[in-house]
């Protein structure tokens, strides 16, 4: 049965592309500084529109915060057919609240407006100021966008005292035209690039960011009243700034708290149990709210407050797990660090650009653990999964910072562990399935339930319909062991129905029933960008194969293995009298898959594909 | 003098009803229903959602209240993050938040009060809202909020939701406004003077299931809101409204005139006139879409142009009326959202209308664009529609017609060779359809050829006709029947392709070679993991499959066994109204033949023929996975 049609068509008419452009892209920064450092950002664009059907293509979203102001919108919209100009009215300019799923409060908004009468074939222009107040948050310039850019071009205008810093990132780095000139006794710098090809995101890629030709640029330092004053440029100026961020947080009383951690940690003779039941009592009490309200988006709010209310965002879960293992008096510290959708290093980009997130550091016995919180189900010791690979800036005293990457987790510790005891009856194989999941994949699954409770046992059978949807299981004992170091438990009974092909007398027997990895092969031809993975894992899987009383193996797959750098594995059938066992070790290894990965990630699925291929041959004694 | 009194008993009421609900208040000591034992395991339970709408229009007033009273009890801690965000918010725009109040109810039965102060409120819309505080598993949620909203004219309330609800209850009042609800079954109502109540108890969680009426089935309420000398949605002044006299906004009547002269309809039979027309319009005629300005339109006869749907659907009942073609207004409704109202047209609910022939008993849908005349849309197929006469000005119920299996058939031919090293294969596909798939297919490629480039095609063609579990490079292939005339002779409209396999369709067992066949006849959804069914399965529309699929078997190669492609399943019952699936295969010379006959005669299967039904679906999608076993010649 075929339901997929009108689904198909729908994305067509959804996602049709005409051929619009943006003629020209300028942001011109203009950097003041006299007695107050003052930066104007002006924005002015055009582009030839050519189907109004594309309303995307001429409806216009400028953001902006409490840490910038919108003024001076313009725009028109200039019909070619009838050479008639139509300009933009101002009381079609509205100002909006964003709304995002995950954020609860926020200072972020929006000026929304439709340019006026597009037709096919209309040009529209649109200008805008943006006056920053914060001169840390100097923003980013991206020279690709959703529609092809014939011309873009970022300018900053600044006094020779204003020292400017900037970094570009993405492809098309060649087409990016740099010049630096003076004119008027001020420095202008200019990024300049051409016939830059529209964006097209595909799935599972990383972040747009790491893939978008942009620039982040920033001030490094300025005069004020003839004495230098200095901002960003390194990462300790930066640190310097977080570090007058929190230096006056924590100044209420934390006696509840001093007393709960306490409580907590009162049977605990380790340092490692005692962050361990900390961390855990905050992951399972503490509940992510998200806020981005002006500098209440930087600075973190009361522990003693967070205690009480049992809610916050990351900073406030690192505050008061941070807080919480001081009191157990183990050596922990505030840790800044930007996600995987960050593609910076810190002493690349050493400006608030660079970081979006917040957990706490704790060193045992020597070793660092990354702890993050927000993370319901990431189990003790790991590092969150969007934080794998990352820097990390530890804040260590008003001074003293250290930024260490955050290990990934090693495939191995991401395991699915199957074992099957089956038996073969008529064309059918029944049997048990026993299942123990660990590590981010057993974070996964609790995720999961949690999210989508009512289908529960569906996402427990996952763990083993996901690779093999025909087989048939009855739950048998289900143990999800949260905040317990063990793997979660799903024991079934099993069947596959006609998972025997009788051919004349002989029984052929396809004894791999988890084809783990068999659907992940890329199309090498299509995909342009790298695919990323959560994490790492294994599968370890062994089947145990009772043969009927009558019957022998006539023939049996050869052992087969295959290891590189993205992944591995490993098969091997062994005979024992009336058994068969099969034992199936599969590693996925990278989180990132790059283009030049492909064609031996697509040889690695093949060889694995002809070896899910493989039968047994069994015939009568 | 009992005239006066009623007045002031009426005008009481009024005057009651807005002030009760501006003192809503909670229970001091709130006492909820007990949770049933069958939900006591449940993540979280709503124990109350209760809801008010007082409207005053009239006078010096115009003013909606709307009050919201919910209470939930979370039973584990991981669901807190759900529940315990809360704006004081409607679909209308809020004028003023008069009352806003939280609470947490510990299990000990402590209840911690929260802080005015700790509502926020956004800048721009002026949105209050609260995060409760100290929540934890076992704790019950309470809040309540009453805005001042300006008066909305429909709404739509959904209380079912993935966790069950002990409690719903949804009451109108109103002065200067007629308030109508269109309520799920599950409410129960009672109501005196201008206030009404309705409500419903243990409304089980909300689960979604694939081809079920899902939207209908959701338990919810719809309203409306009018002054009451409007009805103007009544069926009886509302169809009438559709064809007293044409409105075109972008052409003039005698325009309209011109346009039916020119088509040159003589004495022709009216299937034939209908024909002629609906064979133009369609094939002439696009729909103005979001973001185009219409313009007005010179000359109606001069090949492509746009036009807005409303001209459209008026130029059809123009031309009917000029042609004296006897013709009734038909209104119907999407049988996964609803059925239309027997009184009424209910705004919030997406209706479909249409023009139907008596004399043919056949359909013109000016709507649908795919669509030519004959059949409806097929989601209202079976359902409930009004139909109106211009001719006796009387509107009737009427039940659309179902499309039998034949008129929607799937018919493919596949012709498989492999390389000499078996390693890849060559595949000659004829893929054709017709009926609801034949027009959709038809329209869908016309679509993406004219606004799509090659490579789209390309892909589509690859999906639609392979699947996407088979990796293959699409080579030469060619469209028949691509016209829109061809709709009405249900002629097939079919899609050559060849294709190279990328990937070996074969497996190995010892000396045995295993081609997998099934996969020819593209991807099949399966239902192995769907074992219990809550509702009845509804398909789109009944159809056929029928495939066909020649291999050439392998120089030094012959069939040992070709079991796994032969399966019959069967739906007992009524032999009009059940669905099958029957494969053959047999060995013909230096080829296997395989045959595929696969049947859904009906768009509705009862929930209790829902295994019988899984069975058969399963069937296509075990074939995809069925294969020939060759063994080298001896």
């Amino acid at each position: 049965m075929k339901k997929y049609f009108l689904v198909v068509l729908f994305s067509f008419q959804l996602f049709s592309q005409e051929k619009s452009k943006i003629v020209y892209s300028n942001e011109t920064v203009v950097i003041n500084s006299g007695k107050t450092l003052e930066i104007e950002i002006f924005n002015n664009e055009r582009r030839a529109i050519s189907k109004s059907k594309n309303t995307q293509e001429y409806t216009i979203r400028i953001p902006f915060d409490s840490f910038n102001e919108i003024s001076n919108i313009k725009g028109s919209t200039f019909i070619n057919k009838t050479n008639k100009r139509v300009d933009l009215s101002s009381s079609s300019i509205g100002t909006f609240n964003a709304e995002y799923e995950n954020i609860y409060k926020s200072d972020n908004k929006f000026k929304y407006f439709v340019l006026p009468k597009v037709e096919d074939n209309s040009i529209i222009e649109f200008s805008y100021k943006n006056k920053l107040k914060q001169p840390r948050f100097l923003s980013t310039f991206q020279f690709q966008n959703p529609i092809k850019t014939e011309t873009t071009k970022l300018q900053i205008r600044c006094q020779p005292n204003i020292e400017i810093g900037y970094k570009i990132f993405g492809n098309y780095q060649d087409k990016i035209v740099f010049t630096k000139a003076t004119e008027a006794n001020l420095d202008i710098y200019t990024w300049e690039a051409k016939d830059i090809p529209e964006f097209e995101g595909e799935e599972d890629m990383p972040s747009a960011l790491y893939f978008k030709p942009h620039i982040i640029y920033y001030i490094k330092s300025y005069e004020k009243e003839g004495k230098k004053e200095e901002l960003l440029g390194t990462p300790e100026k930066l640190y310097q700034w977080y570090y007058s961020l929190i230096k006056d947080i924590n100044k209420t009383d934390q006696t509840d708290l001093k007393n709960k951690t306490l409580e907590l940690i009162k049977d605990k003779s380790s340092d490692f149990e005692k962050a361990k039941v900390i961390y855990q009592w905050i992951q399972q009490n503490v509940h992510y709210v998200a806020f981005e309200d002006g500098m209440g988006g930087f600075v973190p709010r009361e522990a003693s407050d967070i205690y009480q209310k049992l809610y916050g965002d990351c900073k406030d879960m690192a505050n008061l797990l941070n807080e919480m293992l001081k009191y157990a008096k183990l050596d922990s510290n505030l840790t800044w660090i930007g996600t995987r959708s960050k593609p910076y290093k810190y002493e690349e980009v050493p400006t608030p650009q660079v970081d979006n997130h917040m957990i706490a550091t704790v060193i045992i016995e020597g070793k660092s653990y990354f702890l993050d919180a927000t993370d319901k189900f990431c189990p003790f010791t790991f590092p969150s999964a969007m934080i794998q690979g990352k820097e990390a800036l530890i804040g260590k005293s008003e001074n003293e910072f250290k930024i260490v990457m955050v290990p990934e987790v090693e495939f191995s510790k991401n395991k699915i562990n199957v074992f099957m005891k089956l038996n073969l009856e008529n064309n059918h194989i029944v049997g048990i399935a026993n299942t123990m999941v660990s590590g981010f994949k057993k974070s996964y699954l609790l995720n999961n339930l949690s999210a989508y409770n009512q289908k529960e046992n569906e996402i427990w059978k996952n763990i083993i319909t996901a690779n093999n949807q025909k087989i048939q299981l009855e739950i048998q004992e289900l143990q999800k062991n949260d905040y317990q170091d063990l793997p979660s438990i799903a024991n079934f009974k099993l069947k596959l129905e006609d998972g025997l092909k009788d051919v004349n007398g002989k029984l052929l027997l396809k004894p791999i029933l988890l084809p783990v990895l068999k659907e992940n092969l890329i199309d090498i031809q299509k995909r342009k960008f790298s695919i990323e993975n959560d994490f790492a894992y294994l599968y370890e899987i062994q089947y145990q194969y009772e043969l009927p009383i009558d019957y022998k193996v006539e023939y049996l797959p050869e052992n087969a293995k295959v290891e590189n750098d993205l992944g591995s594995f490993d098969i091997q059938y062994k005979v024992q009298k009336n058994t068969i066992t099969v034992i199936q070790k599969i590693e996925s290894k990278k989180l990132l898959l790059e283009s030049n990965d492909f064609v031996l990630w697509n040889s690695f699925i093949k060889a694995l594909t002809k070896q899910y291929n493989q039968s047994i041959i069994l015939s009568k004694k | 003098m009992k005239k006066i009194a009623l007045f002031i008993v009426l005008l009481l009421s009024f005057h009651s009803y807005s002030q009760e609900i501006k003192s809503y208040t909670w229970d001091e000591k709130p006492t909820f229903k007990e949770i049933p034992e069958e939900y006591k395991n449940q993540p979280a339970i709503v124990l109350l959602d209760k809801r008010w709408i007082h409207t005053r229009v009239g006078g010096y007033a115009y003013a909606t209240f709307g009050m919201n009273h919910f209470a939930i009890k979370i039973n584990k801690s991981e669901e807190i993050n759900k529940y315990n965000k809360i704006k004081a918010q409607d679909n209308g725009y809020i004028r003023d938040v008069r009352d806003f109040h939280a609470r947490v109810i510990k299990p000990n039965g402590e209840i911690k009060i929260l802080p005015q102060d700790k509502i926020i409120e956004t800048t721009e819309d002026k949105v209050k809202s609260i995060v409760f505080e100290g929540v934890e598993a076992g704790d019950i949620l309470e809040y309540y909020f009453i805005i001042k909203e300006n008066p909305a004219s429909y709404g739509v309330e959904v209380f079912q939701k993935e966790i069950p609800v002990l409690f719903a209850e949804f009451t109108h009042s109103q002065e200067g406004v007629k308030f109508e609800t269109f309520a799920s079954p599950e409410f129960k109502i009672s109501g005196l003077n201008n206030k009404t109540i309705l409500t419903a108890t243990n409304i089980p969680p909300y689960k979604e299931e694939s081809d079920a009426r899902n939207i209908k089935n959701l338990v919810k309420l719809i309203y409306m809101v009018s002054t009451p000398a409007m009805d103007t949605y009544n069926w009886s002044y509302f169809l009438p409204r559709i064809v007293a006299k044409p409105s075109f906004q972008y052409f003039k009547k005698n325009q309209a005139r011109e346009f039916i002269q020119n088509l040159n309809i003589g004495t022709e039979s009216t299937e034939e006139k209908l024909l002629k027309i609906d064979e133009y319009i369609k094939t002439n005629f696009d729909f103005v879409g979001k973001g185009e300005a219409a313009k007005k339109v010179t000359d109606l006869n001069g090949g492509k142009q746009k036009l807005t749907a409303g001209d459209v659907f008026d130029l059809y009942g123009f031309t009917l009326k000029e042609l004296n073609i006897p013709y009734k207004i038909v209104v119907g409704m999407s049988r996964f959202i609803g059925e239309v109202d027997s009184e009424k047209f209910v705004v919030p609910l997406s209706h479909e209308f249409m023009y139907y022939i008596p004399e043919t008993q056949k359909f013109l849908s000016p709507y649908d664009k795919y669509l030519s005349y004959g059949y409806p849309v097929y989601e209202v197929q079976g359902s409930k529609g009004r139909t109106y006469n211009p001719s006796n000005k009387e509107n009737y119920e009427l039940i659309f017609p179902i499309a039998p299996t034949e008129y929607t058939v799937n018919e493919t031919q596949s012709t498989i060779s492999l390389s000499d090293d078996l390693a890849t294969a060559t595949v000659e596909k004829k893929y054709s359809n017709t009926g609801y798939d034949g027009q959709l297919y038809r329209n869908g490629i016309k679509y993406i050829k004219e606004n799509e480039d090659e490579k789209i095609l390309v892909d589509f063609i690859k999906k639609r006709v392979f699947g996407d579990e088979l990796d293959l490079k699409i080579g030469n292939y060619n469209f028949e029947n691509e016209e829109f005339k061809y709709n009405y002779t249900n002629t097939p409209f079919t899609i050559n392709v060849k294709a190279e396999a990328k990937e070996s369709l074969t497996e190995n067992a010892g000396n045995f070679v295993l081609v997998n066949l099934g996969k020819l006849i593209g991807k099949q959804s399966n239902l192995y993991q769907e074992n219990e069914r809550k509702w009845d399965v509804d398909l789109n529309y009944a159809k056929t499959y029928k495939h066909k699929i020649i291999f050439n078997i392998p120089n030094g190669y012959e069939v040992e066994s070709f079991k796994d492609l032969v399966i019959d399943k069967k739906m007992n019952g009524d032999e009009t109204k059940n669905c099958s699936f029957k494969s053959t295969a047999k060995v013909e010379g230096d080829q296997l033949i395989v045959e595929v006959l696969e049947i859904y005669k009906s768009i509705n299967y009862p929930k209790e023929t829902y295994q019988e039904y899984r069975n058969v679906v399963n069937a296509s999608s075990d074939f995809s996975k069925a294969s020939v076993v060759l063994r080298p010649k001896k």
